[in-house]
């Protein structure tokens, strides 16, 4: 039994006011890291995160402005093959990991909201067993992506998580990993020197984007900044437009978007660029609308395809043309990935 | 917003009743009726009888945890606003059936159990918690600006939508997605008055011609270009 006191500042909760931990995780460094660093918060002691996680009738969106913790121990599928609605980039093994469910960030585009019942944070924090089955791959020579859903750098100073896959890819160099993250913090990354086999992939989004539905995310010129710093610590940098999302003078702000991305990054830098349009899990839109998510981003006709559902063929091939046809200015095909 | 709790005598009254009547009483609920309100329920406890119960005198504790001894089970109620009061567990199989009877009528967010030890000034806490249950309701309509809100039609464009229904005939799932792309259209950029006036007054013969003209209307309404 737990209690302790509490003054209120603000009515909402404070980010990670409360942190649920299974009995079994109890242990792990991460675990004690995390209550060294979180110690106003009231722990909550739980058989199994999915009594919290997949309780029902949560409010996703009021969750998700401020996150509690859950901090679980993963007992299987540590590690999934890649999704085909992924990039796998041109890599015939292509796997990724989920260490942390559900992201700091509150994208409203973002799939993890159909997907989650809640918008609370699982933290597993049994990363040793997931490096574990990620090395037993490295025969395959694999391409796993490691920050799917989350970002793992956001949380890095809490977690350390992407420091453990760097120190990875130090040992495991036929394995490729891949980090995304819209996260702009240099500092997290300053004390490692780069891998070869370890690609920072940093989404970009016009700051039109990201003022209206990249909330908690930082704005462009930061993520550039952190681009340069990254290029010039010796790091391997993707960048990422992904979503491209069809919104009123689409056309516009999006050549004006790469115009200013490349005059202020040098594409020589950069190991490759991708693109994707709004694309979705099919059953999105069901859970989303449960979820109470409205938003002009969902407004337009959307289509299913063999892999999800995305814009209508018109719309995304208006969205596709201007994208392609402005990095085609700056990168060579070869280098440009959908 | 309605601010349900319970005195000390209604409590007790209410716990060997709800004994009796549970679970009957919960499935028969009309549960969309407080689906909005909130449930404060406290607990005056006698300590020296509940060994389990938070132990700390004078104090009065908000449950984050609640867990039926006999089976095992817990369940956590969601904590989704700050608040000035002590938190704990709770191990008692009557509180734990309340709360899975209550979550039947409430959000779970709006469902708040207090307790608050039998030997301690219980009106003081009572006054205490009221106070911040009716700050907590006046601020839950801002809390809940981060959920976009959709966009409504108005009266008069309805009025122009239902001429448009009843002229083409649409069927209750065309009236439906119907509605929803006019919503879609208000998100995008504005209610497509000019787009859908001209359907006002089609006059199409038969039902294979006006599911020509409705596809026309739909085909129309999603590519508008803002
Ligand atoms: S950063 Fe990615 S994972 Fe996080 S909320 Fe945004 S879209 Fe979702």
């Amino acid at each position: 039994m737990t209690s302790s006191s509490k003054n209120s500042t603000s009515l909402i909760t404070k980010m990670y006011s409360h942190i649920y931990i299974e009995k079994e995780a109890e242990n792990y460094p991460v675990t004690m890291r995390i209550k060294g660093i979180l110690k106003c918060s009231e722990i909550i002691e739980i058989t199994h995160y999915k009594d919290v996680f997949n309780e029902r009738g949560q409010d996703f969106l009021m969750q998700k402005n401020r996150p509690k913790l859950i901090l679980a121990v993963k007992r299987e599928n540590l590690i999934y093959k890649g999704s085909p609605m992924c990039n796998s980039f041109g890599y015939e093994n292509f796997y990724y990991t989920s260490c942390v469910m559900n992201c700091p960030y509150n994208c409203e585009y973002c799939y993890l909201q159909g997907m989650y019942p809640s918008g609370n944070i699982v933290v597993f924090v049994n990363i040793d067993d997931i490096l574990e089955s990620a090395a037993k791959l490295s025969k395959q020579k694999p391409f796993i992506c490691v920050s799917y859903d989350t970002d793992l750098l956001a949380m890095e100073k809490l977690l350390g998580y992407a420091g453990e896959w760097i120190e990875f890819c130090r040992q495991n160099p036929e394995i490729t990993v891949e980090l995304r993250t819209k996260s702009a913090s240099f500092a997290n990354l300053a004390n490692y020197a780069a891998p070869a086999n370890f690609i920072l992939a940093i989404t970009l989004s016009p700051d039109e984007i990201i003022d209206l539905y990249e909330h908690k995310t930082p704005k462009l010129g930061r993520r550039i900044e952190f681009i340069n710093h990254a290029v010039k610590a010796g790091w391997k940098v993707r960048i990422c437009l992904d979503p491209v999302l069809y919104v009123r003078g689409y056309a516009q702000i999006y050549r004006k978007f790469i115009d200013d991305v490349f005059a202020k990054i040098n594409a020589r830098d950069i190991t490759d660029v991708s693109f994707g349009v709004l694309r979705l899990p099919k059953d999105f839109y069901k859970r989303a609308a449960k979820n109470g998510v409205k938003t002009e981003l969902f407004a337009y006709p959307f289509a299913d395809d063999s892999q999800g559902a995305t814009y209508s063929k018109q719309h995304a091939e208006n969205l596709r043309g201007v994208i392609y046809g402005g990095l085609l200015e700056y990168m060579p095909k070869g280098k440009i990935f959908e | 917003m309605n601010i349900s709790y319970l005195t000390e005598t209604e409590n007790a009254d209410f716990l060997s009743e709800f004994a009796l009547r549970y679970p009957s009483c919960a499935n028969n609920a009309d549960a969309s009726k407080n689906k909005n309100g909130l449930f404060i329920f406290i607990s005056h406890t006698q300590m020296s009888k509940t060994p389990r119960m938070p132990r700390q005198p004078g104090a009065v504790f908000l449950i984050n945890k609640i867990t039926n001894p006999s089976s095992g089970n817990s369940r956590y109620p969601e904590i989704l606003f700050r608040h000035p009061f002590n938190e704990s567990g709770i191990s008692d199989s009557e509180i734990f059936a309340l709360y899975a009877a209550a979550e039947r009528f409430f959000e779970r967010k709006n469902i708040h159990f207090f307790i608050c030890p039998a030997d301690t000034e219980n009106i003081k806490h009572v006054s205490e918690i009221k106070k911040w249950a009716q700050i907590r309701a006046q601020f839950e309509p801002d809390a809940s600006h981060f959920r976009q809100n959709a966009a409504e039609l108005t009266q008069s464009e309805r009025d122009t939508a239902e001429k448009v229904i009843t002229q083409l005939k649409l069927t209750q799932t065309q009236r439906h997605d119907f509605l929803r792309c006019l919503v879609n259209c208000k998100l995008r950029g504005g209610f497509p008055e000019a787009e859908i006036s001209e359907f006002a007054f089609a006059n199409p013969a038969g039902k294979k011609e006006r599911s020509a003209v409705y596809d026309k209307l739909k085909q129309k309404l999603n590519f508008i270009d803002y």
